[in-house]
This record gives C-alpha cells, sequence and structure tokens, in this order.
C-alpha cells in the first residue's frame, strides 16, 4: 500500500504541467537512491538512521527557509547567504536535488546583492519544499511499516 | 582539563548543520569511536580550549562565529592540539579556499554533496592512516 503511495507521490511530483517559478518539475523531488545508501552507516541495534534523518531535515529545512524569507524581508545578505548555503549542503547530500539547485541559485543572487528575482525563486523553493516533504513523510511510513511487519 | 592519551577514541565535531552532523557522527561511531559534537565553530573553540583528547577532528568549512579554517589555524599554533588530524568539510568549489585550508594544517578535504561511500572512505583515512596523524603532529 505505502509503495502504490510512495510511486503516486513521486509521479505527481515529477509530472509536466505543474508551474513552480524557478523550479524544473522533470526532476525528481528526492533522489530515493541516493537518500538510501546512507543506510550502509547504519549501526545494528540503533534507531533507524535514514528515519532520524529525515524527521531532522523536515524539522530543519523550514527553519532554514523562514530564515532565507526573514533576511530576505530585512536585506540581510550574509544570513541569507548563509542559510542557503546549509540548505544547499544538506539538501543536495540526501538526495533533495531540485531544492539544492535552487539554494544554489539563491546563493549566488545572494552575491549579487539579492536582486528581485531572488522572491520568485524563493517562493519556489517553498512549494518544491512541500513536494519534498511528501517523498520523504511517504519514505517514513513505509520504512515504518516494513520494521513493524518485520518485528 | 583534559589530557591528551595515544588511545583516545574521542573525535570532535562541528558543524552548525544537524543532518550534516548526524552523517558524520553516524560515520565516526561505526569506527568504533566517541563523537564530541559542537554545533558551531566558536562552540568547538571553547572545547579546544580545555580539551585535547581527541584522535581527529572534522570541521564544516562555514560556520557562525568562527568557520572552520580559524578553527584550524588555531589548533596549528597550540603544541597540545597540533598532532589531532583535521579533516574540513565544504561545498565551497573554491580552489585557492581548498588550498588555504591544506596550508593551515587540514589533512584531508571532503566535498558536499558527499555519498555515504565517499564519507566513510574519509573518516576511515582519518582515524585509521597513522602517516595522517603524522603529517599533522
Amino acid at each position: 500500500m505505502f509503495d502504490q503511495q510512495i510511486t503516486t507521490i513521486e509521479n505527481r511530483a515529477t509530472s509536466p504541467g505543474a508551474s513552480v517559478p524557478g523550479i524544473d518539475v522533470e526532476i525528481v523531488a528526492v533522489d530515493m537512491a541516493v537518500l538510501l545508501s546512507f543506510e550502509e552507516l547504519q549501526q545494528a541495534n540503533e534507531t533507524d538512521l535514514l528515519v532520524e534523518l529525515i524527521e531532522l531535515y523536515l524539522e530543519d529545512a523550514p527553519v532554514k527557509i523562514a530564515a532565507l524569507r526573514q533576511s530576505m524581508a530585512t536585506a540581510d545578505i550574509e544570513t541569507f547567504k548563509h542559510a542557503a548555503h546549509n540548505l544547499k549542503g544538506s539538501s543536495g547530500t540526501l538526495g533533495v536535488r531540485q531544492l539544492a539547485l535552487v539554494c544554489e541559485e539563491l546563493e549566488c543572487l545572494a552575491e549579487a546583492g539579492l536582486t528581485p528575482g531572488a522572491n520568485e525563486l524563493l517562493q519556489g523553493l517553498e512549494e518544491e519544499f512541500v513536494r519534498v516533504r511528501d517523498v520523504l513523510t511517504a519514505e517514513i511510513h513505509r520504512r515504518r511499516v516494513t520494521y513493524h511487519a518485520g518485528v | 582539563m583534559f589530557t591528551t592519551t595515544k588511545q583516545t577514541k574521542r573525535v570532535l565535531i562541528a558543524d552548525d548543520d544537524p543532518v550534516i552532523r548526524l552523517l558524520i557522527t553516524a560515520a565516526v561511531q561505526r569506527e568504533g569511536c566517541e563523537v564530541v559534537a559542537a554545533n558551531d565553530g566558536r562552540e568547538a573553540y571553547r572545547i579546544l580550549q580545555t580539551d585535547s583528547d581527541f584522535k581527529a577532528a572534522i570541521f564544516d568549512m562555514m560556520m557562525p562565529h568562527l568557520d572552520g579554517l580559524d578553527i584550524i589555524r588555531f589548533m596549528r599554533t597550540e603544541k597540545r592540539l597540533m598532532r589531532i588530524p583535521a579533516m574540513m568539510i565544504t561545498s565551497e568549489q573554491d580552489l585557492k579556499l581548498m588550498a588555504d585550508t591544506l596550508s593551515a594544517g587540514a589533512v584531508l578535504f571532503l566535498r558536499k554533496p558527499f555519498t555515504a561511500e565517499q564519507l566513510q572512505v574519509m573518516v576511515g583515512m582519518l582515524l585509521n592512516k597513522n602517516n595522517l596523524t603524522t603529517k599533522a603532529a
């Protein structure tokens, strides 16, 4: 059931037609192969590292996005650049590719002094995060169901 | 104050990104080491002022208050910290910055985004290769 749910969400995330500023909807929201590769770091008898990573990311990314929004409003370029840089690093590492690419663009715009296009791009990033959150939340559900089924 | 021991298995990690910090922590713990984590450069600096009992240190390049390069430079000025091999993690692509980091005394450099395999290989090298420790000393 949850496999089907993930497929549906991923299909929606990559389906053409949605118009999100700065976002290429052809690029998958989360490269699951990259994310799941971190299972290699899982230690026996410890809590599910992937669930921990995803939950941490879903908790931290909105804080950084809020920092981007706030620092844009106050023209605090250093804070904006740092938040974009930071979110780019964690997103790219976990396979959240599109969001990482947008962060990179925002970081470049910050170097140029936050041009008007940054606002549209940030809006796109906020909408992309919704796509990402759907996929990652489904993965948490899938892992929990798999874990309970295996117990 | 902690004293330095040859057998220490403690590793100092400083990164203001909790996701990256968790990944590095997991990789270090898989090597059988204990993690001492700092949320930013200033916290790492405070720890290093009174504690030198570390097998290795891993820093993010860009952190609030004090960046990774500043900390490595500080470590290289303190005799009790000189022997600790340090690895820098960054998503910067500036070659000069990379060169500056290595000149300052970092022994390894890991670029973000990294894969699980890259992380494990680099952490393994940092913790297990004696020549890195020798080079850093």
